[in-house]
């Protein structure tokens, strides 16, 4: 089949990618929008 | 559809199908499985050891202000560095022991250690609006329960006491050590926060505590954590980290560089000051002395044995503006405070009514002038309290 291995590498660099980025996605829906303001009293 | 010369757009197929379409679904999946696992293995590498350079306190730009969490693990380890040899003394509480006011060169926790010598290892883990039941307390159980001969020292005061698990901002901690079972046993503890999450409200807390699982398999908290302090940090934007924020978090130094001459005074509205001040002279503080007990109940016997509590008096700077009766149930509340601390288990003191003005930055937070008289009180017990423990002789 013609372009298969460039395919391959696309799927498989995307995939990479978006495995990654999902990772990085539970790690950032855990931080709060915005970070709380220190005030001292 | 044609429409004369050309083709209408709503015949050209999107970019994203003609990319999808030239994907191989079964490469793309595992590839995708293959990233995110990865991660996780990454993740767990990442945690396996210190990351932290020349750690000397928490401050604005790695800490909980500026978006960056680091995790119960990374502070496991940094601890873990300290030779088993040396007696861990932990440093938790407020923003008072943190050393709000006072240059990390200069930081009392420095003074402590110089005092202490060789044979003492101190790991200042004070917060900014933390207290002394949370993130220092976490780090000291896990230590004790990995064997190491721990002290704890913190402060208590102007944050008070909140329900196990709801202790923001820093409640991610706690979910993260008892996710990593670092945490000692306390069935009491287990119960209030069984309570405190049935409340319907408290969906949030729940949600935490299942996070916190599944980064003990996966560690995406300390694998982004580890690359924000190492390589770039790109989760969140903060003014205090605006001139630069993607940079990693170990090249930004400790904001705090400049001596507070003369104290922050200046910069606080007198009257509410005074306010504020009045609160720990009313006759409802002692209402506070119940949150105390509760904490000495649910704290795990080893830790609260080990934990020496100081109590620290307000600035004179205020204080000296009391009417009499005022200055007066001040002194009352502070040696009461020391003594309900002291009636929950905990080794307490309460220090600093004779102190100056100058001993203060502000009305709560101490000067570096202060930092060694707190030294001067602080030593010796720590001492005592390690001769008491059979770590020294």
């Amino acid at each position: 089949m013609a372009y298969r291995l460039p395919r391959w590498i696309l799927s498989a660099v995307l995939g990479l990618g978006v495995g990654v980025m999902l990772h990085f996605a539970l790690y950032r829906i855990g931080l709060p929008i915005q970070p709380f303001i220190y005030q001292a009293f | 559809m044609r429409q004369g010369i050309g083709h209408s757009t709503s015949d050209r197929v999107p970019l994203i199908d003609r990319i999808g379409g030239f994907l191989s679904p079964p490469v793309f999946f595992c590839a995708v499985a293959i990233g995110f696992l990865s991660s996780a293995l990454l993740g767990n590498r990442s945690a396996q050891f210190n990351m932290f350079r020349n750690f000397v306190r928490i401050h604005q730009l790695i800490g909980t202000e500026t978006l960056f969490d680091v995790t119960a693990l990374q502070i496991h380890r940094l601890l873990q560095e300290v030779p088993a040899s040396k007696i861990l003394v932990v440093v938790g509480g407020s923003s008072r022991l943190n050393g709000v006011g006072q240059r990390p060169q200069e930081l009392w926790s420095r003074h402590l250690q110089e005092r202490l010598g060789a044979d003492y290892a101190v790991v200042n883990l004070a917060l900014r609006a933390g207290a002394a039941d949370q993130f220092g307390s976490h780090a000291a159980e896990a230590m004790i329960k990995a064997g190491r001969r721990v002290l704890y020292i913190a402060d208590w005061g102007p944050i008070g006491f909140v329900p196990v698990g709801g202790q923001r901002p820093y409640w991610y901690f706690f979910y993260d050590s008892l996710a990593r079972d670092l945490l000692l046993d306390s069935p009491i503890r287990d119960q209030r926060l069984e309570e405190f999450e049935s409340r319907p409200e408290q969906a949030v807390t729940r949600e935490l505590r299942l996070r916190s699982r599944l980064n003990r398999w996966l560690y995406f908290n300390d694998l982004w954590t580890y690359a924000g302090y190492h390589y770039a940090f790109f989760a969140g934007w903060d003014w205090l980290i605006s001139e630069n924020p993607f940079a990693a978090r170990s090249t930004l130094s400790d904001p705090e560089q400049a001596e507070a001459v003369g104290g922050f005074y200046r910069f606080y509205d007198f009257e509410q000051t005074m306010r504020t001040a009045a609160l720990f002279a009313s006759a409802q503080f002692a209402n506070s002395f119940d949150q105390v007990t509760e904490w000495g109940r649910i704290t795990p016997t080893p830790l609260r044995d080990r934990s020496l509590i100081v109590w620290i008096a307000l600035s004179p700077f205020y204080t000296h503006h009391f009417s009499g009766e005022d200055r007066s149930r001040h002194t009352d509340n502070m040696v009461a405070s020391a003594e309900a601390l002291r009636h929950a288990g905990f080794r307490s003191i309460e220090i600093g009514r004779d102190w100056a003005a100058d001993d203060f930055v502000d009305l709560v937070h101490v000067s570096e002038k202060g930092g060694r008289k707190l030294v001067d009180v602080v030593a010796p017990l720590v001492t005592q309290m390690a001769r008491d423990h059979g770590y020294i002789q």
